[in-house]
């Protein structure tokens, strides 16, 4: 497992008429692109999360994998788990409000589910043990994941100013990172614990 | 260092050969020792690599079964949804299952739930830094101050949601399966380190030995050891045998070399001992044959002391022979004589020892020379021997042999063998004629002196007796050992009056009156009566006691002439002084201070042969005693040697004819011719004449008609002591002189003394 200890959050605003789009880019403390961090900012109070996002709910088994190995998906939404393997899976998640089990099912075989608990669900399978996934579940509709470049981009943002959440397995204890994100910076360092901060400027 | 030549062979052949066996011996035991000790280190060795082993194989079980659990979908679920009862349920199952000790669940969040247990329990934080740092750590773990060997294992659902701890108890229990396993009777412990990690192993036992494996730490607590100790006397019991034998070879071995090197020592040394012994034997006279029993050098050694001893006995013979030979006429010598005295016993019959002297033998010698004189006296030394009566014979002087013969047969036997050797003896041709004369002495009898120097005596005495056999006479010998004890006792009498002066009046015939007195000495001995004063002047003249003796004398008889000169009687006081004193100018110088004042009042009687030693010195000083007024008498005249040369020289006023002369003097006699004669040439040398001896009054005429001055004697008055004296001095100092001269017995001198 990759010990994340310092994430560097790199926030870019863009401007533009009728909402705020936000480039973060996520480095590990030795500089490298973190891909696969999830970057969340919160809805304003009344604003409610779409039924989907711009990607698919679904996560494949495929060659004794979970495909993605991250998935964001908004509250209450259905997540489809299709086994894309000969061979049989047992699917399964412990995680707190959103426990399921899907018992052996074989190839091509699609079983869904929709989770009602904002959060972090751990997916596995009872039979391979090397298989591990993630379903990232949030109540807002700014989120997004980290690409091979470390950069996850956030549009539709009403506010300039406010404070986004950064989340990454292998952070130790799975927890949150919140820092604050505003306009008129362009670079933000984050300690870990998010105690702390130092703001670059342009 | 030591006494014998074998202790010495025998210690250093076995001594020094024991030696090296006993360092091969401690070699081997050593290294046996080393090698056994090497062995059983390495048996140790393996058996620690078992446990190891034993150690590997445990951890991975307990790894493998706390793997198995982690997986299962059930407990994982538990542990998930912290299903605390179901989790410690499943735990509690699984111990029991596998036999474990302990089994534990760490959470994440550092709670933990063990086997049995719903309460949960707080994660020790180096327990949670060894998982979280190694999600399968394993190794040494203390849980309550117990060691345990633990495994962890994650619970992975699918992320990890924490740990499966299985934990095995390190007791003593699996120790001793350990020491069962062993080969070798070991004990096993497990020492933990401390916090710092050092392992502190407690010392090694007495007498074991240890061999220790590193344990690793549950991740990164301490490590420890584990400590396998093993008693040495087991590990060398297998080489006990060959121990025990190396050391019986070693003793036994020694054993048999000090009997060899005793044996061998005492075959060289026998032969050398036997010479010891021999030689030995030899020194205290015994005679020995020599056969040490060996031809090699030892043995040749013992013949040449053979050869040697036996000259040595022959050598000694001729030396004893040669001792009892006299060497100028080979005759028997005195110690031979004195050997043969010697073994007569007690039981034989009383022997008699002569001496047969040939009478002037001196002459013959210096008519004949000494070599025949020699050939004379071993002729009839021969003679003697063979002569039937004659046992033991010896030469005992150069005229002199003594014999042996029986007290009973008597004298006439020792006439008869005079008789028949006394024939004349031929030397050289030349018959000279011998008179013998025989002393004979009683062996043992008297016992004054060796029986041959009694003979001896005799042989003197019969020949001044005229005697031609003469046995020893006792009383005129007298007893020269007695004078001995004279020198003290003489001091003694000095003091106590034992010795005294008597005084002799001298009757001046001419003037009829006593004029002078004559002071003599007396000693009345307490034990041996009167003694004779020429027999102690004499001796007080050869231990050189005459000068104080002369100076008591001279002031004993000054202070006693002065009593008498107080008295009213100045009378003239003579006194003898030695021959020997007369040379003694420190006597002289003594005596002439002594009688300053009243030096003619005395006169000095000296004998002529006083000025014979050293006439000079002797002359001289009789001139200064007759300078300072002291009178000089010539004393004894006519006894000794007289000499018309002294008689000439010594300037004397008086001459004292001896009493010899006069005690049996008749007239007409040759006797009254020379007194007469010595008279005249006495006055004609300008002396007056003193005759001593006067016991009658026939001689006393007799004398005065001659012309004698002086008359001295019994029939003037015997010597007196101081008191006597003075009587008689007071009864008739100036007596008669017709009553004198006509009759004056001394019985009648008595009377006239009262």
């Amino acid at each position: 497992m990759r010990n994340l200890i310092l994430l560097l959050i790199f926030a870019t605003l863009g401007k533009s008429a009728f909402a705020l789009e936000l480039n973060v880019k996520v480095i590990d403390s030795a500089g490298a692109p973190v891909v696969n961090a999830v970057v969340m900012v919160p809805a304003a109070p009344g604003v409610k999360p779409p039924s989907s996002f711009a990607w698919p709910s679904m996560m494949e088994q495929k060659d004794i994998a979970f495909s993605p190995y991250i998935l964001v998906v908004p509250v209450g939404s259905e997540v489809q788990f299709p086994n894309r393997d000969r061979v049989r899976h047992h699917v399964y998640s412990f995680s707190k409000g959103n426990r399921f089990e899907l018992k052996l099912y074989g190839k091509d075989e699609t079983r869904h589910l929709a989770f009602k608990t904002p959060g972090v669900v751990a997916v596995g399978c009872n039979i391979h043990d090397e298989m591990i996934g993630y379903i990232r579940v949030v109540d807002t509709p700014y989120a997004a994941i980290t690409d091979a470049k470390g950069v996850a981009r956030l549009t539709g943002l009403k506010a300039a100013k406010g404070s986004m959440t950064v989340w990454h397995p292998d952070l130790a204890g799975g927890k949150d990172i919140v820092v604050p994100y505003d306009s008129s910076q362009t670079e933000t360092v984050v300690n870990l614990d998010g105690k702390t901060a130092e703001h670059a400027h342009h | 260092m030591f006494r014998h030549l074998k202790t010495k062979l025998t210690l250093a052949y076995g001594g020094l050969l024991g030696l090296i066996l006993l360092a091969v011996a401690g070699l081997v035991l050593v290294s046996v020792a080393r090698s056994a000790r090497v062995n059983v280190g390495a048996e140790l060795q393996a058996t620690a690599s078992v446990y190891e082993r034993l150690w590997q194989v445990n951890e991975a079980q307990l790894a493998d079964n706390a793997d198995l659990m982690s997986r299962d979908f059930g407990f994982r679920e538990a542990v998930a949804t912290r299903d605390s009862e179901t989790v410690a349920s499943a735990l509690e199952n699984l111990r029991n299952r596998l036999g474990l000790a302990r089994a534990f669940l760490v959470f994440e969040d550092g709670s933990a739930l063990e086997a049995g247990q719903s309460r949960s329990l707080t994660t020790p934080s180096e327990v949670m830094d060894a998982v979280l740092a190694d999600d399968r750590a394993s190794g040494l773990l203390a849980i309550s101050g117990v060691q345990y060997q633990a495994v962890s294992a994650p619970v992975m659902a699918p992320t990890r949601v924490g740990w499966v701890i299985f934990a095995s108890r390190l007791d003593t229990h699996e120790l001793h399966e350990l020491e069962s396993l062993s080969p070798i009777d070991l004990s096993a412990s497990i020492v933990p380190a401390d916090a710092e990690g050092d392992v502190k192993l407690p010392p090694v036992p007495n007498g074991m030995i240890r061999a220790s494996t590193p344990l690793d730490g549950f991740g990164a607590l301490p490590a420890g050891q584990l400590v396998l100790n093993y008693p040495l006397k087991a590990a060398m019991a297998p080489f006990r045998p060959l121990l025990v034998a190396i050391a019986f070879l070693a003793f036994g071995g020694l054993c048999v070399l000090v009997v060899c090197s005793w044996f061998i020592s005492r075959t060289l040394t026998l032969p050398i001992t036997r010479l010891d012994e021999a030689t030995r034997q030899i020194a205290s006279g015994v005679p020995v044959d020599l056969n040490v029993g060996s031809v090699d050098e030892i043995g040749r050694l013992a013949q040449s002391f053979s050869v040697m001893a036996r000259e040595i006995e022959l050598r000694e013979q001729s030396i004893l022979k040669m001792s009892l030979t006299d060497t100028e006429t080979l005759l028997p010598n005195r110690r031979a004589l004195y050997k043969a005295i010697d073994h007569i016993s007690a039981g034989d019959d009383s022997m008699m020892c002569v001496a047969i002297g040939i009478d002037r033998l001196s002459q013959i010698m210096t008519a004949i020379g000494q070599s025949a004189t020699n050939e004379l006296m071993a002729t009839f030394g021969a003679r003697l021997q063979q002569h039937e009566l004659v046992g033991t014979t010896g030469i005992v002087a150069s005229d002199v042999i003594g014999i042996l013969v029986p007290v009973s047969s008597g004298l006439p036997i020792v006439q008869k063998i005079l008789d028949d050797v006394s024939h004349p003896i031929s030397v050289s041709g030349e018959l000279i004629d011998i008179e013998l004369s025989a002393g004979c002495c009683e062996i043992g009898k008297y016992g004054v002196l060796s029986p041959i120097d009694e003979a001896m005596v005799a042989l003197q005495q019969g020949r001044s007796r005229r005697e031609r056999v003469q046995v020893f006479d006792m009383d005129i010998y007298g007893d020269p050992s007695g004078t001995l004890s004279l020198m003290s006792d003489m001091v003694t009498g000095l003091s106590d009056g034992s010795i005294f002066l008597a005084y002799q009046p001298k009757f001046d015939l001419r003037r009829g009156a006593v004029r002078s007195v004559e002071a003599l000495l007396r000693w009345d001995h307490p034990v041996r009566g009167k003694v004779a004063p020429d027999k102690f002047v004499e001796f007080a003249e050869e231990t050189g006691h005459i000068r104080p003796l002369s100076q008591w004398v001279i002031s004993r008889a000054k202070a006693d002439r002065e009593i008498m000169a107080a008295a009213g009687h100045d009378l003239k006081m003579s006194v003898n002084i030695s021959g020997r004193l007369l040379t003694d100018t420190a006597f002289l110088d003594w005596a002439l201070a002594e009688l300053d004042g009243a030096c003619d009042r005395f006169c000095f009687e000296v004998t002529e042969t006083a000025v014979i030693d050293d006439p000079k010195i002797a002359l001289a000083n009789i001139e200064r005693v007759r300078a300072v007024g002291i009178e000089i008498s010539i004393d004894d005249y006519g006894s000794g040697l007289s000499s018309l040369s002294y008689l000439k020289q010594i300037p004397a006023q008086e001459l004292k004819i001896d009493k010899s002369f006069v005690l049996s003097l008749k007239s007409h006699s040759s006797d009254a011719l020379l007194i007469k004669s010595t008279i005249d040439l006495a006055h004609s040398l300008g002396m007056t004449v003193t005759v001593e001896g006067v016991e009658t009054a026939d001689v006393l005429h007799l004398l005065q008609a001659m012309g004698a001055d002086v008359a001295q004697g019994y029939h003037i008055a015997r010597p007196m002591a101081l008191a006597g004296m003075m009587d008689f001095l007071e009864a008739g100092a100036v007596p008669d002189k017709q009553s004198v001269l006509g009759s004056l017995p001394s019985s009648a001198n008595r009377k006239l003394a009262r």
